[in-house]
């Protein structure tokens, strides 16, 4: 795939989206995973973990077929969350988004920056589809997923343990294909 | 679909969100009202929870997508729940 340009940077209307390198992303994210009500969000387990384990979780920039975002808005020079993209046969991508900032939680930063991603990726890969996993009680994210105009297309049950707070919880699996996302885009939005 | 249980529903989301009942009908997608972002649709999953004396199965969550949606939810033995 021809993704050498999912290694700039982009903006959209309030954030600039800026790739990070695997150290950064480490350096970032790593703090991040003392937040237990956060780390549930976005990774559907609440534990504390040491630097290897998150290393190892992660998902690690590797600048060809994975990529962190840092979502940073204008103005300012600290990162509210990250937005990733692992590219993956056949054609497809899977889809991960945190926000850590609780200050911007409800201000739909989710859906503007994926909005921008989404774009970013059809236009400089071959990607057909898209698809993200969210935890069922992770309301927030079902919402994200919806209005963008993923499909709920199937549920994998009692599937994770929330090591934090002893939950066995269902996973929601989205996704979207490429058509679908421009049949809803207004020629115009598309950059 | 019964017109009462859209009611309560219509009733429900538009008390959370805080605007007229009118602007809520079957058909309203979720999130097509401004004031219906993630955080008030949280909110209206929670009530309606509270309203039925139960947790949404994941298949529910996951299939939530307009009103009409969330009214059927108020069907006696909606509950996918039992499946």
């Amino acid at each position: 795939m021809g993704v050498a340009e999912l290694r700039k940077p982009v903006d959209s209307e309030r954030f600039h989206l800026v790739p990070l390198g695997r150290r950064d992303a480490f350096r970032l994210t790593y703090r991040w995973t003392r937040d237990s009500a956060f780390m549930s969000s976005y990774c559907g387990s609440g534990e504390p973990r040491s630097p290897l384990k998150w290393y190892r979780e992660m998902i690690r920039p590797n600048r060809r077929t994975k990529f962190v975002h840092a979502i940073i808005p204008h103005g300012q020079a600290e990162p509210i969350g990250v937005h990733t993209i692992a590219l993956r046969p056949y054609r497809s991508c899977f889809l991960a988004v945190g926000i850590h900032d609780r200050g911007w939680w409800g201000k739909g930063v989710v859906q503007e920056a994926r909005r921008r991603i989404i774009d970013h990726v059809f236009a400089h890969s071959e990607v057909e589809r898209l698809s993200g996993q969210v935890v069922a009680r992770n309301f927030s994210s079902i919402f994200n997923y919806q209005t963008l105009g993923f499909s709920h297309v199937g549920t994998l049950h009692r599937v994770r343990l929330d090591k934090a707070t002893g939950e066995v919880q269902d996973m929601l699996i989205f996704e979207m294909f490429r058509d679908e996302w421009m049949a809803r885009r207004a020629p115009a939005d598309v950059q | 679909m019964s017109s009462e249980r859209l009611a309560t529903a219509a009733e429900i989301i538009a008390d959370i969100l805080g605007c007229p009942v009118g602007d809520v009908t079957a058909e309203t997608p979720v999130g097509a009202l401004p004031q219906w972002d993630s955080m008030a649709h949280l909110n209206i999953i929670m009530a309606f929870e509270k309203r039925l004396g139960r947790q949404l199965t994941a298949e529910e969550t996951g299939t939530l997508a307009s009103v009409g949606s969330f009214a059927a939810l108020l069907a006696p033995g909606s509950a996918m729940a039992a499946t």
